[in-house]
Formats: structure tokens, C-alpha cells, sequence
């Protein structure tokens, strides 16, 4: 067992509220740095880990047949990508779910005979049948869910949409699934759609993405698990405390991808409760908080809410991390703290109440842009046009406050200068995709 | 060691927040408060640490600490005793202002233990009739021990608890003044055109005036190097052989001792303009005097904790001469 890693973060607030105000925002940057030694030996050492790769090899798989030709590449990359010893198995996934290899419903450690019976399995792996991504993820938890290992993944690959399930299938299957595992999806070419695996990413708390090109799959899946094998601990939560009579208004991780955690707190105290963020290696988030507290009187100073960040410890309880927040006073004095304090104070003095935190100015700012874009591309694919142009032309107004040259970029492409407005026509299947995933995704904020 | 860092170099076990030790419950709401972060449990309204500001008139001798603009608490201490009943039988005024070592683990709580500590010392030596000097020297040997005994090898991470130390003892035409560290006694005479001009009685323990003492440093050069701060002596369990400095002086005229720590002398480090900033009715008022130079600190900005005692000393004999009972 190798230690947990450390966290390190900061809190981003306006401390005061007008007279009467209840509705209190912070941001909470975190750095996680794991143990140093994980990082100089990653192969050798590292918590134990256990991973699963579900392909899709449904009958669209085979056209063009560069598909499923890359992914069964990608796959045997992603397996040579494993430590020793790591536990793992591969499914194939068409119009139900079955065990490519091991043949057995079973984890099996990886070596480099285990290895080469998988590379030979996928070899004889073709192509037929639909798409039950539901029912592939069920058979996923089965096998991960026998697991104790601290960090449980999968790789999840499709090219197409879930036509053989409901969507309320596939959501009760992924929630299933929370806990039991963390899962990327990727989709490749253009026929899959983004909703489905943001459903499925967001639930068990990994990213989605696009791969355009068949041949960039074995780089993305070797990414995809050398990164899950640079995972330091798993089933983190983050601990919210807050005053008796406060409301939660809402818990989200606004980077490196937008979630909203609020509807996955699990009461862990009378006063506190606890949101899933998956595993963590060393890697930087950001989360925006916003508590509704019981108003003060002028002067008064009151603590709107306490932020830990907990992991389940070797008898199964929950345990904090090593941590500390640094808290930046109005004067520019800085504290550091064990939890993440948020805290009101109620003041008569509007300059103060009126100065916006800058931070907390830039992730507001970033998920109404992304609501945006996605209320946009909605509406577009229901072909309500007026409404697609405006939503997405106030997408690229917020790209342009908040600087976000990536989206900018995008939405320009679709832009006419000279009228002013959206062009949808502008826009190819893949694009639209692309714009989709990306809005979600952020970069954290500059420290300090 | 440095006296006015605010840092942690490691990330706190998080196990401390989580144990809540109640030290008093929340005027609001009855919760606990826990004595780490001083927000209620249960309501979260912020409860104010009594020493944030703490103000103590004894007549003879009049102090106030604050915590300033900049610290999380107060880490100063002020310990005030004034005597002059038939039991103590001696007429006297008592000043004990500590500063505890932020790097240190629970310099809040060194403070207080040394200069209630030595307090008590301090008039006890005084009513046995012991001489100002004998006196202040036993203040500083009690300090010191509590100090000491706050040390628990738990905490020895972060090192044991540790404190400045500087008293002021006033009687008859006398005033002694015994100090560890860089907190300091200034003598403050009320004619300002008179002999005697104000003289700062302390000369600190640190390594800016051990580098200027020797020759070995500049001021423009000390002032701007990180250590200027660090001080050289402390009590507490760290320190080698306690050998506090004493000085006893007999003024010529009326005046006032000003004891401070360096949240005052910071922003007032020149005896000239400390006797300028000091109202003119010190004598008379010192609990206003002291309130006004912890102002004058904290307009100009407030960064470390501020402790000012004021204690008048009137020529006019009293009615004891150090030493002596009545």
C-alpha cells in the first residue's frame, strides 16, 4: 500500500451579504499531489487497481471496418498499459454483454501470458447484433463490483447509439453502476451520441470524448488507463459540513469538467454529507459550493459551510485526508486551515457586498456558457432554430467575457461577423459533437 | 525562531477540525464552540475570542491587547497587578506583556501561562518584601516554568510553546524592568523639555540588534533580511538557561513606563516618536493611552497582535522605597 495523496487548496469568496442575504458562493481549488515515489516507479508500484475494457462490437462496428479493426488495437494497447498483477478482463458488448476473455465472469491478473490469451481473443473478436450499452455496464459491475481493489475503471467504446435499450435503462444501469467502478467513454466516429455517454461518464465519474479518426484510438485508450494506473486513491467524497437550518443550493466540480454533484449527497452526519469525485491521482480540481444560510445580523459573522475531502480507510470508514486550505482574508492576509472554511459576514457596506469574487465570477461564468451551448445544440436537434441561434449566440457572447478562446474558436466557426448571428448550417455532425464535449470541460484556475 | 510568521509548511492531519473540544457554547444557539476555529457547531455564527481584545484598568497600571488586523487570534498576552492595600504592604504597580512564538505550537497558550504566571510571582516576591530586581527575576524563572510545562512531546513537530517576556515594575521613585526577546519597556517622562529625554529601557534579544551591536550588519541591510525578526532568547522548553536582563532606573521627573510588544514598536520602533504619539494625560489616563497607541497600530495597518501597558510613575515619594515594607 503506497500513501494517499495530499491535498492542497484555497478558498475563492466574497465574505460579505447585504443585510437580510442568505445565498453564499465559494470556490475551492484543490492540487492533490500523490506519494513522489508512485511517480518515480509508476510501473511497479501505486495502489491496487482493477480495470475492465467493454468494446463495442455491434454490427455498425464492422462499417467501414477500420473501426473495430482500431479498436481491437486500441484494446490490446490499453492491456499492455496494465501493471502487472492488475486484475482485468475485456467485454464485448452487441446486443447483450459477453466475456471476450477471460471466457469466465471473472478478473484475471495481468502477465504476459494473460496478456497475449486477451490479444488472442480480441484477434477472433467480429462484429454483429445492436447496442445495449446498459446492459454491457451491468456486467461490468458484476465482475468490478467483487472487487476490493482502491481503484475500480473501465473503458467503455461505442459507435453508436443505445437503440436497443431505453434511455431509462441505460440511466438505471449506470446508476447501478456509481460506486462500483469509474468509467471514460469514448465514441467513435459521428453516429453516437454525446448525451448518452455524458449520462453514463457522469454517473460513474469519468470523461467523454470523441474520437473522429479510428486511428487515434490506441493513443486515447493508453492514455485513458495509464491514467487510472496513476491513481493514488479511490472513492473520494467530498465532506460538506453546514449550520443547522442552511440549505445546499448546490455542490458541482466546475474543472477539469463540469458536474453537478448536488443529487449524489449521502448524509454522513447530522450536519454533514458526503459527494462522490471518483478517484484521484495527482491532478488539480476546482468546485464551486453554494450554501443558503440563516441571515445574520449586521456585523456578525457566521460559517456557511466546511469542506473535506474524505476517503474510505482500511476498516471501511471514512477517513480525511491529509489536507490544507489556504484562506485569503479581505485584507490579503492568508490562513491555512485543515478544512476549506466558507463564511458569511452581514454588512451595511454595499461597495463590499457588491465586489465579486473574480473566481467565483469565472466558474458562473463558464457553466452558463456551457448551458448554453448545450440548450443550443438541443434545440437545434430538435429543430427549433430560432431558438438554437439565440442560445448559441449568447454562447459565444459569454465565450468572449469569460476568455475562453477554445470555445470561441468553435462557436466563430459558426459565427457571420457581418450579420451578427449563428449560421447553423455552418455546423457538420462532428463539430457539433465536439462543441458538446467541449463545453463541459474547463481548465482549472490559475492558482494563487 | 520567528516571532510574526503565519505559516504551515505541512498540510494539518485533518483529525483536527473533526474532534470538536467545546470550550464555550454559542451565545446564539447553546452548540458548542470549538476552541480551533471559534465558529458555533451547530449554528456556525462566529463567537469572539475573549483575548481578540482585552482591555484591564488596575488604577496604577492600565493595558490592552488586541488581536490586530492581519492574525487569526490573539497570541500576546497581558498580565496587569496593582498593589497597595495594608496586606500587600507595598504600594505598586505590576505590568507582565508576552508575545508568543507563532512557529511554535500553542503560542497563544505560552503567553497567557507566562505572564499569569509571573504575575502571581511578581506579587508574591513583592509582599514577602523582596527587592524589585529579586522580584522581577522570580517573575521571569515562574514564566518560564509554565511555559515549559506546556510542552508536550505530542506537539514536537511543530516545536514547544514559547514566549517572549518583558515586565514592568513601578514603586516609589523606581521602576525595573526585566526582559526575554524583542518585547520591549520604553520611559516616557512627562516634561518633554525636561533633563531626562523618553529612552527606550529594553534592548532586544534578536538577531537584528545582536548583528547591529556587533558591528556585523547595517540597519538598511538588517531591515530588509527575513531574520530581522527572529529573536535570539524566549522562555519555554526550547530555550536554554533563562538570564533575563534587568535594568532599573530612577527617573528624574514625573512620567510613564510604556511596555509593548513588537505589534506596537513596529509601527512606533522611535522612542521620539512614541513619546510624540502618547497622549499628554498618560499620567493621568493610561488606560486611554494605552487604548490610543493600539489604535495608532492598528490604522497603520495592524499585521501582528498589539499589547501596550501603561503605568505612571510619580516622583512625589510614595510611600515605600523599593525593598522596603511600610
Amino acid at each position: 500500500m503506497t500513501s494517499t495523496p495530499e491535498f492542497r487548496g484555497a478558498v475563492h469568496q466574497n465574505l460579505y451579504l447585504a443585510q437580510g442575504g442568505q445565498e453564499v458562493h465559494a470556490v475551492i481549488t484543490v492540487d492533490a499531489a500523490a506519494d513522489p515515489g508512485n511517480r518515480s516507479a509508476p510501473d511497479s508500484s501505486g495502489p491496487a487497481a482493477a480495470e475492465v475494457l467493454i468494446l463495442d462490437c455491434s454490427g455498425s462496428m464492422g462499417h467501414p471496418p477500420e473501426k473495430i479493426v482500431k479498436a481491437k488495437e486500441a484494446a490490446a494497447v490499453a492491456i499492455d498499459e496494465l501493471r502487472d498483477g492488475v486484475p482485468f478482463a475485456v467485454i464485448a458488448g452487441s446486443s447483450g454483454a459477453r466475456m471476450l476473455w477471460p471466457a469466465e465472469p471473472k478478473l484475471v491478473p495481468a502477465g504476459a501470458q494473460t496478456r497475449a490469451e486477451a490479444r488472442t481473443a480480441l484477434r477472433r473478436l467480429g462484429t454483429d447484433g445492436g447496442t445495449t450499452i446498459g446492459a454491457w455496464l451491468r456486467l461490468a459491475g458484476r465482475l468490478l463490483g467483487e472487487h476490493r481493489e482502491v481503484i475500480r475503471h473501465a473503458v467503455l467504446l461505442t459507435d453508436g447509439r443505445n437503440e436497443h435499450e431505453s434511455p431509462e435503462e441505460l440511466a438505471a444501469a449506470a446508476a447501478d453502476c456509481a460506486g462500483l467502478f469509474t468509467c471514460d467513454c469514448r465514441g467513435v466516429g459521428t453516429d453516437w451520441s454525446v448525451a448518452e455517454l455524458r449520462t453514463i461518464a457522469s454517473a460513474l465519474l469519468g470523461t467523454v470524448g470523441l474520437v473522429a479518426e479510428p486511428a487515434g484510438l490506441a493513443e486515447d485508450f493508453r492514455a485513458m488507463v495509464a491514467t487510472s494506473m496513476r491513481k493514488a486513491v479511490g472513492e473520494v467524497g467530498l465532506r460538506l459540513w453546514t449550520p443547522v437550518g442552511a440549505a445546499v443550493r448546490f455542490v458541482k466540480q466546475a474543472a477539469p469538467t463540469l458536474e453537478d454533484l448536488t443529487a449524489r449527497r449521502v448524509d454522513s452526519g447530522p450536519q454533514t454529507g458526503d459527494y462522490p469525485t471518483g478517484s484521484w491521482g495527482t491532478e488539480s480540481r476546482d468546485f464551486h459550493v453554494c450554501v443558503e444560510v440563516e441571515p445574520g445580523g449586521v456585523g456578525e459573522e457566521k460559517l456557511a459551510c466546511r469542506v473535506t475531502f474524505v476517503y474510505p480507510g482500511a476498516d471501511g470508514t471514512r477517513q480525511p485526508l491529509g489536507q490544507a486550505f489556504t484562506h485569503i482574508e479581505p485584507d490579503g492576509s492568508r490562513n491555512a486551515f485543515s478544512s476549506a472554511r466558507v463564511r458569511a459576514i452581514w454588512t451595511d457596506d454595499l461597495a463590499q457586498v457588491t465586489a465579486l469574487d473574480g473566481k467565483v465570477a469565472a466558474v458562473t461564468g463558464k457553466a452558463d456558457l456551457a448551458k448554453a451551448v448545450q440548450d443550443g445544440l438541443e434545440a437545434h436537434r430538435l429543430g427549433d432554430v430560432d431558438h438554437a441561434v439565440d442560445c448559441l449566440g449568447r454562447a459565444r457572447e459569454l465565450a468572449e467575457q469569460c476568455r475562453d478562446g477554445n470555445m470561441l474558436a468553435r462557436l466563430d466557426q459558426i459565427y457571420d461577423p457581418d450579420t451578427g448571428t449563428i449560421r447553423l448550417h455552418k455546423m457538420n455532425a462532428r463539430e457539433g459533437m465536439e462543441l458538446d464535449i467541449e463545453s463541459t470541460k474547463t481548465t482549472p484556475l490559475r492558482r494563487g | 525562531m520567528v516571532c510574526d510568521a503565519f505559516s504551515i509548511q505541512r498540510p494539518v492531519p485533518a483529525t483536527m477540525t473533526t474532534e470538536v473540544v467545546p470550550e464555550h457554547r454559542c451565545p446564539r444557539c447553546a452548540g458548542p464552540v470549538g476552541s480551533r476555529d471559534r465558529y458555533c457547531e451547530e449554528c456556525g455564527t462566529r463567537v469572539a475570542n475573549q483575548r481578540d481584545r482585552v482591555e484591564v484598568d488596575v488604577g496604577i497600571a492600565a493595558g490592552v491587547s488586541d488581536r490586530g488586523r492581519r492574525h487569526h487570534r490573539n497570541e500576546d498576552a497581558l498580565a496587569l497587578r496593582g498593589l497597595g492595600s495594608p496586606r500587600d504592604g507595598v504600594t505598586a504597580g505590576v505590568a507582565i506583556v508576552c508575545d508568543g512564538v507563532s512557529s511554535v505550537s500553542r503560542p497563544d497558550e505560552a503567553s497567557e501561562a507566562a505572564a499569569q504566571a509571573a504575575a502571581e510571582a511578581m506579587v508574591a516576591a513583592l509582599r514577602a518584601g523582596g527587592d524589585l530586581a529579586t522580584a522581577t527575576r522570580t517573575a521571569v524563572h515562574a514564566a518560564d516554568k509554565a511555559v515549559t510545562e506546556l510542552a508536550d512531546d505530542s506537539l514536537s513537530a511543530r516545536g514547544a510553546p514559547a514566549c517572549t517576556f518583558v515586565s514592568a515594575v513601578v514603586t516609589g521613585g523606581a521602576v525595573t524592568v526585566g526582559w526575554v526577546g524583542d518585547s520591549r519597556a520604553y520611559w516616557i517622562p512627562r516634561s518633554r523639555t525636561g533633563s531626562t529625554p523618553p529612552v527606550r529601557l529594553t534592548e532586544d534579544d534578536s538577531w537584528l540588534a545582536q548583528g547591529l551591536a556587533a558591528g556585523t550588519l547595517t540597519l538598511a541591510d538588517a531591515v530588509a533580511d527575513r531574520r530581522a525578526h527572529a529573536i535570539t532568547a524566549w522562555l519555554g522548553q526550547d530555550s536554554d538557561d533563562v538570564a533575563p536582563h534587568i535594568v532599573t532606573v530612577e527617573p528624574e521627573g514625573p512620567g510613564v513606563v510604556v511596555v509593548c510588544t513588537d505589534g506596537l514598536w513596529n509601527y512606533l520602533d522611535d522612542v521620539d516618536e512614541l513619546a510624540a504619539a502618547l497622549p499628554a494625560e498618560a499620567l493621568d489616563a493610561p488606560l486611554h493611552a494605552a487604548r490610543e497607541l493600539v489604535e495608532i497600530a492598528l490604522h497603520r495597518g495592524g499585521r501582528d497582535n498589539i499589547t501596550v501597558a501603561v503605568l505612571p510613575l510619580d516622583t512625589q515619594p510614595l510611600e515605600t522605597q523599593p525593598g522596603g515594607a511600610s
